[in-house]
């Protein structure tokens, strides 16, 4: 039971960090981001990378896990087909962000 | 300091066999007729659609004085179909026609983009029946030719060769050999457009980007019988391909631009690569990393440096971006063909001494 909780619990802490806003910071290009001395994103943890969302390029940082996910390789063709492959301010995803934020949290549980 | 010629074999202990190790292909130093090169090559698509070779030793049939060395990069698209036909075929048919005039030339080489595309487009007619689809197969095609103290370079399409030459003051200048077809490049679009005046939609900014009809970003290539001949466009071709007017012009040529170049003490090297790496490194970033470190695994050191760059675009890591499975790799760099090829100015005038050598990269990938 212990473990279920804390897995839980781990799992809503994801959700948080997975749909973390930056709508501040959101239409930034990204090389105003910070980095640490090795280049990488300050506020991207390993394991993860970063997509623009929607029709405001809002910034969302997931999980590499994600690209194995039948439902977030269609969000990835959708891409596709909408920009090709050249996205020069950052992989940008063509969908709103209610219906990728529902995605996502669905795909971690 | 220049090596005598006795030293060059006991050089090959350095020569290394070429390796496959996952997504990518390499072989760290070799040994060609007139330096040395490093080859490295990283897939991204499902199937790899990049190809590569390095021929040196005799450049025609019949006459064993024409010696040099020929490199080639072939970056598919629409299928690995393409590439891989210009790899088996491209130097033998130079060879072919090297071989009638009895030298190496401009004509010679423009001849062997000409009869490979010719070819190619046999092939598709052939298997027109059975597999359509190849009418929408084609690649770009950088070929570079170092004979007689020159160097050759044809290109259709958006790979690249760039010089290292070695400035007074010190460094090396990047000085770009090749001339790219690309739409989103000025004079491959006035070019189109001046060879289709009639043709108010010969180039459709699709995307953000130009592209020829609003398909295709390049303007020059081999195959893509689709936009050469109107037979190939039409049913069961895929609609995205067909067009809606009918054209008797090819749209797409095979007819590569060819600089030649003297080579002179300070040419140190050719940098021959496909879009994948310089959508990542400018020319100088390129030459100057070359030019700043050791020879062997030099290619594979220009791949690791554009696939920082492609990680932080993604604002990832890179040990991340190296975890990722072909396919949906592609989202973050694209297929990646590099040949550093060094220019031993010694070698370069004797026109060799190297054993015959022939290597394919990207055949044996999936």
């Amino acid at each position: 039971m212990a473990m279920k909780k804390s897995s839980k619990l781990t799992q809503t802490a994801m959700i948080k960090q997975i749909v973390r806003r930056c709508s501040s910071l959101g239409k930034k290009q990204s090389n105003v981001y910070s980095e640490d001395v090795n280049g990488h994103p300050l506020d991207v943890p390993k394991g993860h990378f970063v997509v623009y969302v929607g029709e405001n390029r809002v910034r969302y940082v997931v999980p590499i896990s994600f690209l194995t996910r039948p439902e977030f390789q269609l969000l990835l063709q959708q891409a596709e087909e909408e920009f090709g492959f050249d996205h020069d301010m950052g992989l940008t995803i063509p969908c709103e962000e209610v219906v990728f934020r529902s995605l996502t949290s669905s795909m971690l549980r | 300091m220049v090596k005598p010629f006795w030293r060059i074999g006991a050089e090959r202990s350095k020569i290394n066999p070429t390796k496959n190790d996952g997504l990518t292909w390499y072989n760290d130093l070799g040994l060609h007729a007139s330096g040395e090169f490093s080859m490295a090559m990283i897939q991204a698509n499902s199937v790899m659609e990049d190809q590569c070779q390095i021929e040196s030793g005799p450049l025609t049939f019949n006459n064993p004085a024409v010696q040099g060395t020929f490199v080639g990069v072939y970056d598919g698209h629409g299928g690995p179909e393409a590439s891989r036909f210009i790899a088996d075929n491209i130097f033998p048919n130079l060879k072919k026609f090297a071989s009638e005039d009895g030298e190496v030339s401009e004509q010679v080489i423009k001849k062997a983009f000409a009869e490979t595309d010719r070819e190619f487009l046999m092939a598709v007619k052939k298997q027109w029946r059975t597999n359509p689809q190849m009418a929408s197969v084609g690649s770009c095609c950088l070929a570079g030719v170092v004979c007689n103290g020159l160097v050759y370079i044809a290109n259709a399409g958006d790979s690249r060769a760039v010089l290292g030459r070695s400035e007074r003051g010190g460094g090396v200048r990047a000085v770009q050999l090749s001339v790219e077809h690309n739409a989103n490049v000025e004079s491959a679009r006035q070019e189109l457009w001046s060879m289709h005046p009639n043709d108010p939609s010969i180039l459709v900014m699709k995307h953000r980007m130009w592209r020829v009809k609003g398909i295709i970003q390049v303007t020059k290539s081999i195959g893509d019988a689709y936009l050469k001949r109107a037979e190939f466009n039409r049913e069961p071709l895929l609609p995205k391909f067909r067009l809606e007017e009918h054209f008797t012009k090819p749209i797409l040529s095979a007819d590569p631009s060819v600089t030649v170049t003297r080579l002179k003490q300070g040419d140190e090297f050719m940098i021959l690569a496909s879009d994948g790496l310089w959508e990542h490194l400018s020319n100088q970033e390129a030459v100057d990393i070359v030019h700043s470190s050791p020879r062997q695994g030099i290619a594979r050191r220009l791949l690791k440096a554009a696939l920082k760059e492609a990680a932080k675009k993604r604002e990832m890591r890179y040990s991340d971006l190296k975890e990722i499975h072909p396919g949906v790799r592609r989202h973050f760099h694209d297929d990646i063909t590099i040949i550093v090829v060094y220019l031993n100015s010694q070698m370069v005038k004797t026109n060799g001494w190297a054993s015959p050598l022939s290597i394919r990269g990207g055949n044996s990938m999936h």
